[in-house]
Parts: C-alpha cells; sequence; structure tokens
C-alpha cells in the first residue's frame, strides 16, 4: 500500500492509495457531502451531490468513487460545485414529496439537510403536485415511492442482507424503486435494515406511537400499560438528540416511559437472562433426550420469520420457547398481573426495542409449559389461534420512542433540552418477585440474577449476525438434515446457532436510529 | 442458468403471451433459477417488453445503396477466411504487433487504438476472456454497421476468431439490436457455414485454439451502445453503464477480461492480416489509417452507406453523394443524437477523420452525415433530440434522469407544443402553477453546461452536443420562440 500526496483545496494531505478522495479528505476532517454513499455496501456514484472539481479533468467528478492519485489537486467548493449541487438539489426535490413538516424524518432527513445548507427551498415546490405512493402492506415497513430519491441505498442493503427484495424499474424519469409485487406478498422478514438506510422518509416504519399513545390516555382503572425496555434502546437513543452521543442512557429512557405515562418499566436485559436460561434449559433437555440438534433460537424474531417463510422444514430445530420479545412479553405480564391483582389481557405490554421485525409476532405453537404453571390468574384464553393476551402486545422502536417523546415535547429543541435537563436516570421497576424467579428457574437459587448468563456455559453455542450470514447456516443445517437422513453419520459442530437478523446485532437494528451516509464516511 | 441468455428467455416469453406480467415473471424466476426480484428490474428496463418504441430523432430510410465510394476495400473482403490463416500462423504477439503497427483506431466513435485496447487484455493472466462486438448500433442516422452485417458477416467472424487468438480468449458473443433480425439470420447462417468448414469450435485448424460465438439480441435500449452498458445488458441486468475503472479490458463481461469492439472494428481486423500493416496504411492518413464507412442522409441526392478513406473532406464526399450547398443550412456529424451540428462554411475545410473534425469544433462520432435543409426548424430539430434522450436515459444518476426531463420540459414551451405538453409523458413532470410560460434559455445554458459537467456516463455527457451547437450557431431562432410566447402570453 503506497502513500500518496495530495492538495484538497490548497491544503497538502498524505493518504493510502487505496482511498477514494471522499475518504481522504473525511481523514483530515474536510467535509464533503454526500447522499447516495453508504461505504462497502451502496457505492453506485448516482446522487452526484459528492462531486468535486479535479485539476486536469474536464467534468466534475465523483469524489465517492474516485480514487487518489500522486499530486492530484482537489477543490471540494467552489461556486461551480456548489452551483452544480444546488441544481441536483433543485430536481430531486422537483420529484420528491416535500411535505417535511409533516414527514417522519423532519428531524434528520439527509435531503433536507442538503438543501438547508445549499439553500435550496422548499417553498418554490407544491407539494400537492405529486400523489402519495405508499405501500402498506407490509406489517414492518411503509414504503412510499412519491418520497423516494433513487439513491438505491435500500437496495443495496436489501442485496446485502441476502434477500434482495427491492428491485429498480422502470427507466429515465419513470424509474421506481419498489419490490415488483406488494411487500406482504415478498419474503420481506422485516429486518428493517432497508428503512435504517434511507436518507428520506420513502421508508418508514409502521407507526404505533399514537396507538399506544391513546391506549395510555384512554387507560380505564382496571387497565394497564407497562413497558419492557431492552438494552440496544438506551444504547443508541441519544445519537437521535446529539450526533456524537455513543453514552448508554438506558436510565434516562426508563425515566422518560414513566413521564410517558407507562405503569411499569422493567428491564430487558434481566428478561434477557432468563430466556437465555431457559434455552439452554431446553438445550440440555434435547441432548438428554437425543432431541432435535443443532438447536436454532428463535431469540431474534427476524430469524424467526425467515425459517417459517423460507425453511419450514427447519421447524424442529427451533427452541420452541417463542422470541425474546414473547418470552419477555409473558414475564412482564405474569409478574404485573401478580402484583396488581388485574386480568393479564387487561395489560398492554410495550416492548421498547430497535427492532422492526418484532412488529409481528407468529402465533404461538406451543405454550410453555412453565408459563402455564406461574401465569396464574393471567392465563390466556385462545382468539381465532391467536392469544388475547397477543393482542395486548405492541412494539415500539427507539426511532419511535424519540418522535412519541419529541411530539410530547412540542417540538425537537425543548425535547433536546429536556432530555438533557429535566430526564434523570431512574432505575427499572423489580421484575419478578423472588419467588417467581426461583420457580423459573431453580438453578438459579443462591445467586444473583446478573451471574446467570455467565455461568454453565458448556455448551457450545454459535452467534452470528446478518441475515446473509444466518442464512448460510440454514443452508448448512438443511444439508447437514438431508446427509443424516441417509447415513447416521452426521458431522457436529454447533449445538446451538443464535441467529440475529441486523448485521452487528440488535444495537444496529432497523428501528435504530438511521444510518447516514456521512456516518459510514466518517467512520473511517 | 447461462445470464446471457436471459434478453432470449425474456423475448421468447413475450412474443408467446404479448406482455410479461408479475406471475408470468416469478414463474420464470422460479423455472430457471433466477432471482425474480433482478428479472422484474430487468424486463422493467427495455423497450421492447414494455410496449415503447425505441427512440427516433428522425426517420433515416436508406435506400439499398450500391456503394459507389472511391474505394471498395472493407466492403469488398471475400469470405475466404485468409486473414485468419494468416494469423493461426503467427504467434499471439505477432498478430498483436501487426495490428499496432497498423494504426487502427476504434470505429465506435471514441477512436481508442484498437491495438492499446487488446494488449490490456492480452495482458491479463485470467482463465477466462471474452470478445464481444458491439452491433447494437442505436445512434440514428447510422447504419453502417447493418450494411456490414449483412454483406461481409464472414469479416466479423474472422475478425472476433483473430482477436480470440490474439488475446487468448475462447467465447465471443454478437450483441445485436433487436431491429436486424434479417441480419441476425445472416450471421447465424455464416457461423454455421464457418463451423462446418471447422473454423469455429474445439481445436481449429489442428491447433490449440478453441473458440465459439453466440449472439445475443438486444430489446431496445439505446444506452446499450455504452460498451459497459452492453456487457450489463448481456449478463442479463438492466442496461446501466458501469463505472470505469475498472475498464472492460480488465473487467469486463462477468468481471473476467474482455475486449469490446465496434462491428466496424472488428471488420477491419482480417483486413490488415490480410494485407498486412503496411499496405494497410495505404489509405487514410498518417494518424487515422484505413478506410471507414459513412452513413450519409438527409438532404442529399443519393443517401447511402459509403465507403472512403479516413481524412477525405467532408465536401469531396457531399460531391460524390450529390448536394446544393445553397440548400443547405448545416451539417450534423457523428450521430443523429449526439452528434454536432456544423455550418456549411466550417465544412469546406473540415476533413473526415478524428483530429480533423475536433479541429472543425465537431466530432466524427459513428461517422454519419446528414445535411439539414433551410427550412429546418432548429428548436424543433433540439426538441426531438431532447425527447429522444429523456425516453432512452437508463435513470441511474440524478443530472441525466432529471435534467434530459427538464430540457424537454422548456423546450416544449415553444408556442406550437402547447397542446402537446398535455402528453402523458409531460404531465408526470411536475411544476408549479406560478412558473413562467417562457423558454428560459439562460436555464438552457445552465442545464446544458451542468448535464454536461455531471453526468455519470457518455451518454448523459453528448445529450446536450446538439442543443449547445444549435444555441451557439442560431441563437437568434431561440430569441424568436422566446419573443413569440411572450407575445403570445400577452395578446
Amino acid at each position: 500500500m503506497a502513500e500518496v500526496t495530495l492538495t484538497i483545496n490548497g491544503q497538502k494531505i498524505k493518504a493510502e492509495d487505496k482511498d477514494t478522495i471522499l475518504t481522504a479528505a473525511a481523514k483530515n476532517g474536510i467535509y464533503i457531502p454526500s447522499l447516495c454513499f453508504l461505504k462497502d455496501c451502496n457505492q453506485a456514484a448516482a446522487c452526484r451531490i459528492c462531486v468535486v472539481e479535479v485539476a486536469g479533468m474536464r467534468g466534475l467528478v465523483p469524489s465517492c468513487v474516485t480514487k487518489v492519485r500522486e499530486g492530484m489537486e482537489v477543490q471540494t467548493e467552489n461556486e461551480r460545485i456548489k452551483k452544480a449541487r444546488r441544481i441536483t438539489l433543485d430536481m430531486v426535490c422537483r420529484h420528491h414529496r416535500m411535505i417535511c413538516d409533516r414527514c417522519e424524518r423532519y428531524s434528520d432527513c439527509e435531503l433536507h439537510a442538503l438543501c438547508v445548507r445549499y439553500g435550496v427551498n422548499e417553498r418554490d415546490y407544491n407539494p400537492y403536485v405529486m400523489d402519495p405512493d405508499k405501500d402498506k402492506s407490509s406489517p414492518y415497513l411503509i414504503r412510499d415511492t412519491s418520497k423516494c430519491i433513487l439513491c438505491q441505498r435500500c437496495v443495496s442493503v436489501c442485496r446485502e442482507q441476502g434477500m434482495d427484495i427491492i428491485s429498480v424499474l422502470g427507466r429515465g424519469r419513470e424509474k421506481r424503486i419498489a419490490p415488483p409485487i406488494s411487500l406482504a406478498a415478498t419474503d420481506c422478514v422485516g429486518c428493517g435494515q432497508c428503512v435504517r438506510s434511507c436518507p428520506t422518509g420513502a421508508l418508514t416504519i409502521c407507526d404505533d406511537t399514537e396507538m399506544i399513545r391513546n391506549r395510555i390516555r384512554q387507560k380505564k382503572p382496571d387497565e394497564a400499560v407497562i413497558a419492557v425496555l431492552m438494552p440496544a434502546v438506551g444504547k443508541t437513543i441519544g445519537k437521535l438528540f446529539y450526533e456524537k452521543d455513543e453514552q448508554d442512557h438506558t436510565g434516562k429512557v426508563v425515566a422518560l416511559l414513566r413521564k410517558l405515562g407507562f405503569d411499569r418499566v422493567y428491564s430487558g436485559e434481566l428478561c434477557q437472562n432468563i430466556y437465555l436460561e431457559a434455552e439452554k434449559r431446553e438445550l440440555a433437555r434435547r441432548k438428554a433426550e437425543n432431541g432435535t440438534l443443532p438447536m436454532v433460537s428463535q431469540a431474534c424474531p427476524g430469524v424467526e420469520h425467515l425459517i417459517r417463510r423460507q425453511y419450514p422444514e427447519l421447524e424442529k430445530h427451533l427452541s420452541g420457547i417463542g422470541t425474546l420479545q414473547q418470552y419477555s412479553t409473558r414475564l412482564a405480564r405474569t409478574a404485573y398481573a401478580e402484583e396488581s391483582g388485574l386480568s393479564g389481557e387487561k395489560i398492554m405490554v410495550v416492548c421498547v426495542n430497535s427492532c422492526t421485525a418484532a412488529k409481528t409476532l407468529p402465533a404461538e405453537k406451543t405454550v410453555d409449559e412453565t408459563m402455564q404453571q406461574t401465569s396464574g390468574s393471567a392465563q390466556m384464553r385462545t382468539v381465532n389461534g391467536e392469544s388475547a393476551a397477543d393482542q395486548m402486545y405492541r412494539n415500539l422502536t427507539t426511532y419511535e420512542l424519540a418522535a412519541m417523546f419529541r411530539r410530547a415535547c412540542v417540538s425537537r429543541f425543548t425535547a433536546r433540552k429536556v432530555w438533557e435537563e429535566q430526564l434523570h436516570p431512574d432505575d427499572f421497576d423489580p421484575l419478578l418477585t423472588e419467588k417467581t424467579i426461583l420457580a423459573e428457574n431453580p438453578q438459579l437459587s443462591g445467586m444473583s440474577v446478573g451471574e446467570s448468563r455467565e455461568s454453565g456455559e458448556e455448551s457450545c453455542t454459535a452467534e452470528i449476525t446478518g441475515l446473509a450470514n444466518v442464512k448460510d447456516v440454514l443452508e448448512k443445517i438443511v444439508i447437514a438434515d438431508t446427509q443424516s437422513a441417509n447415513d447416521t453419520a452426521g458431522g457436529e459442530s454447533e449445538d446451538c446457532i443464535r441467529g440475529y437478523a441486523c448485521p452487528g446485532g440488535c444495537i444496529y437494528g432497523g428501528g435504530a436510529p438511521r444510518r447516514t451516509s456521512v456516518d459510514t464516511v466518517q467512520n473511517v | 442458468m447461462d445470464q446471457t441468455r436471459v434478453l432470449a428467455l425474456l423475448e421468447e416469453e413475450y412474443e408467446r403471451y404479448g406482455e410479461l406480467t408479475c406471475d408470468r415473471l416469478e414463474t420464470l424466476a422460479r423455472e430457471h433459477d433466477l432471482s425474480f426480484t433482478r428479472l422484474a428490474g430487468t424486463a422493467s428496463f427495455y423497450a421492447r417488453f414494455n410496449e415503447k418504441k425505441m427512440g427516433e430523432v428522425s426517420d433515416c430510410k436508406l435506400p439499398e445503396s450500391p456503394f459507389p465510394g472511391e474505394v471498395r476495400r472493407i466492403l469488398s473482403q471475400p469470405s475466404d477466411y485468409a486473414g485468419l490463416r494468416a494469423a493461426l500462423g503467427m504467434t499471439p504477439d505477432k498478430i498483436l504487433d501487426e495490428l499496432m503497427a497498423s494504426g487502427l483506431r476504434g470505429r465506435g466513435g471514441a477512436g481508442f487504438p484498437t491495438g492499446l485496447k487488446w494488449k490490456t487484455t492480452k495482458d491479463c493472466t485470467s482463465r477466462m476472456k471474452y470478445v464481444v462486438i458491439n452491433a447494437d448500433e442505436g445512434e440514428p442516422d447510422t447504419a453502417k454497421d447493418g450494411v456490414i452485417l449483412r454483406h461481409i458477416p464472414h469479416a466479423v467472424l474472422e475478425g472476433m476468431l483473430i482477436c480470440g487468438l490474439c488475446v487468448g480468449a475462447s467465447k465471443g458473443y454478437v450483441y445485436i439490436r433487436a431491429e436486424y433480425p434479417e441480419e441476425k439470420e445472416l450471421l447465424e447462417q455464416e457461423i454455421a457455414r464457418v463451423r462446418k468448414a471447422g473454423f469455429l469450435g474445439e481445436q481449429i485448424c489442428g491447433t490449440e485454439f478453441s473458440f465459439d460465438i453466440e449472439i445475443v439480441v438486444g430489446a431496445g435500449s439505446y444506452v446499450c451502445g455504452e460498451e459497459t452498458a452492453l456487457l450489463s445488458s448481456l449478463e442479463g441486468q438492466r442496461g446501466e453503464p458501469r463505472l470505469k475503472p475498472p475498464f472492460p479490458g480488465v473487467a469486463g463481461l462477468f468481471q473476467m477480461p474482455t475486449v469490446v469492439n465496434n462491428t466496424e472494428t472488428i471488420a477491419n481486423v482480417p483486413l490488415v492480416l490480410r494485407l498486412g500493416a503496411k499496405a494497410y496504411r495505404e489509405y487514410g492518413t498518417e494518424k487515422n489509417p484505413g478506410t471507414k464507412l459513412f452513413t450519409v442522409c438527409g438532404e442529399v441526392e443519393n443517401p447511402g452507406v459509403y465507403e472512403f478513406p479516413l481524412g477525405t473532406p467532408v465536401t469531396q464526399v457531399l460531391d460524390t453523394v450529390g448536394w446544393k450547398k445553397t440548400n443547405v443550412k448545416m451539417a450534423q456529424i457523428g450521430g443523429g443524437a449526439s452528434g454536432c451540428l456544423l455550418l456549411p462554411e466550417t465544412l469546406e475545410r473540415a476533413t473526415l477523420d478524428i483530429e480533423g473534425m475536433a479541429a472543425a469544433g465537431g466530432s466524427l462520432g459513428t461517422g454519419s452525415i446528414r445535411l439539414w435543409d433551410r427550412q429546418t426548424d432548429i428548436v424543433e430539430l433540439c426538441r426531438n433530440v431532447a425527447l429522444f434522450f429523456r425516453d432512452e436515459s437508463c435513470g441511474k444518476c440524478t443530472p441525466c434522469r432529471y435534467g434530459t426531463g427538464k430540457i424537454a420540459e422548456i423546450l416544449m414551451k415553444a408556442p406550437f407544443y402547447a397542446a402537446r405538453r398535455q402528453d402523458k409523458a409531460s404531465a408526470r413532470v411536475c411544476s408549479s402553477k406560478t412558473e413562467s410560460e417562457k423558454m428560459d434559455i439562460d436555464e438552457l445554458y445552465a442545464l446544458a453546461a451542468y448535464m454536461t459537467d455531471n453526468s455519470r456516463c457518455a451518454f448523459g455527457q453528448s445529450a446536450c452536443t446538439v442543443l449547445l451547437a444549435a444555441l451557439r450557431l442560431f441563437p437568434e431562432e431561440f430569441e424568436d420562440y422566446a419573443k413569440s410566447k411572450e407575445v403570445s402570453a400577452n395578446g
């Protein structure tokens, strides 16, 4: 790898020869705007926002794909470039349904930010000329093609995930980015990575905030709304108020949820530990009874959806204790029902996490035996194959929570102030009485709950993130299954596979703060 | 499944059912183990499958001309495969040396030295290499490749074989446009004949060299004439140009080193081998050796395809074809969509070679010459060109996707086209009610410069060549249009 010297805006900088102008500039603190570019994912050079002037080159060159060369002289911002960017933005805006004041992405739209920077004014456009073109068929996300700016980031991300659901249709001005059939008819499992990568409001999460707010507002005395807060939320929510904030804000989020009117806020981390224990017990049982191995964890709803849709032959490998969200919901409901004496059907449990796939959970086929014993007053009836309690479940993503908070605070500026000054970190409500925990997990006696995760890790568990990787492993299991059906000597590697749909795990879930072009450039 | 079969598969399906529905595509994808998502993307890209016509600028109906040019060299090649026979007795290095010495340059428009192109691919150590011939002659007013395929298909095949022998490729594709079914038939017959004669297949003429050729038919897309878009199309994808670098010579078809040559270029190769580089240079100039086919049409007496040595003065060609200078408003050289406009006065000095045309302020392009008569409405010409580019843009990058439409929209504001603005295509372009109804010439200039500066590939960069030339040569006609609109708006 050779080092080259080049000049950007008259400043001499050193870079590696594999760098593009964009990354070389970012490494040296020089900002070049970008839009369609997502590092290592979408490098199409299609939007032409990142164009720069290179001495000796005829036109403007896209900095996102142009490699640096020795002695290159680059200008990143002068009148010619600004004018070009302005025209580009102007044309994009003319084909974009500009209803910024009512758009879900108002606070962090990448297109809007660029328009502000380059003085492209939305008042020139009549937003009512374009009709919304929405696909609301999916339970996870909504596509509005009229807001799509054809950056193709979602297409690349979906391909990277190994799903390949969104296509590029038509050509020229009539080009559209959409699945050829309605979203619900595709194999989409709702990982939400496309939503997370969308620079505008073309892809949004199915919004549950209004429903939850109304529920809290119109609550009768014998009803309750409680929340289970998953750890990924606190770790990323800060980014929605301050760009560089990477602190763990779980305590503040607890306080926030209480302020929003939730009756109880339970720790998702605790539920997760108990869930993992239950999983471990199931694994031990399978090993003892010669059950189907490897066991595939259901923790991630995205992976669960994937198996049910694309690998139905692997259903027998599933752990059978439901997804993490289902399990946590049941734990929380049982605990609160016991504590308050309310009927389980009257308690709405809101799972606060970064997951879009958890917007719908599959109807349960097996009811956990332990749950039946401990649920007591919260015995669940079954309605249309779905337990009545499941209808009292809602999923709230990090992004939606922030939006809900902002709305409660009138504006995003007050939201920031409230977030900073008025929210003081708070503790979770104790989830279960000691008795319940012990009934759940007899082996936990004499040990504090926090330790449970580390103890007794003798079985081999493989953790995989990213749907493409999960698919690879599942394919291998399918092959192993057919082989072992023929001859019994099957090569065993892992006993338990725990896959997560989102690359990097739940922190990068579909409902987490968006992944912007600038982020991917600057995290070099 | 073989990806290069995708277009043929879609065509078959389209022929049988008359349309490609999502259901049909889904079944098709399942049957052939393709990605439904991508298949739908491909099907929606091409004009052929979407009840659209390939864009046209003006009708260029050429009579079957007798080719009375000054020389008949390319077009008089006999089908004795003497060039290939000569090449088979040479080492690949020797073939390349011969080609380099001949100075042959690409005839598709860019004029890149063919020898250098081959050398790039030859130097790659890849297991699989390809030879791809661009017979997607989509440029309006150009018909030379059709003539070659009709009269000397054997020269194309011979050139491909020599190329394969030289660079070490074992597979060749001819990407032919859908509007050339007869030419395709002739080419197929020739392939069968050559196969019988033992020049195609495994171990040709007892040597270690094996080569096979397939024909792939396009589906109506102008941009697929761009070499990287053509490769995408060949792979059964949407015909969107790829980013360069890497160039096709290093990573082309299926990411393997690929020589992409124009039909006319490859038809020159056997000639070089047959005659030797020195004799080949007999015609043409030092920098532009050899002869070239010129499609001459418009306001001339005998339109047709003519063969002349490169470097011939334009007037000499026109005199042969027959023209009346006083009746000519301007000439368009280099292609009906992206060829530059030249005044008759400039024509006097211009010679038909790459440098000569550049000096005259134009480009040789595909070598088409169209004369426009005195009555030609320059704004209407620009409007037709703009509409052509609007309909043919692949839509990948912002400047070209919207810029082409915007320019067409501005030009449509001219008075006589008020009615046309109601058509469905332009209704989609949203414009606010307060927008001025006047044709804004400054905006045209700005947009044209912007598109040339910012577009992702040569298509967008050359989309405004005609407009810019027209604005430079006949500014007063645009002014007239702008004014007449003001008057009618006031009155």
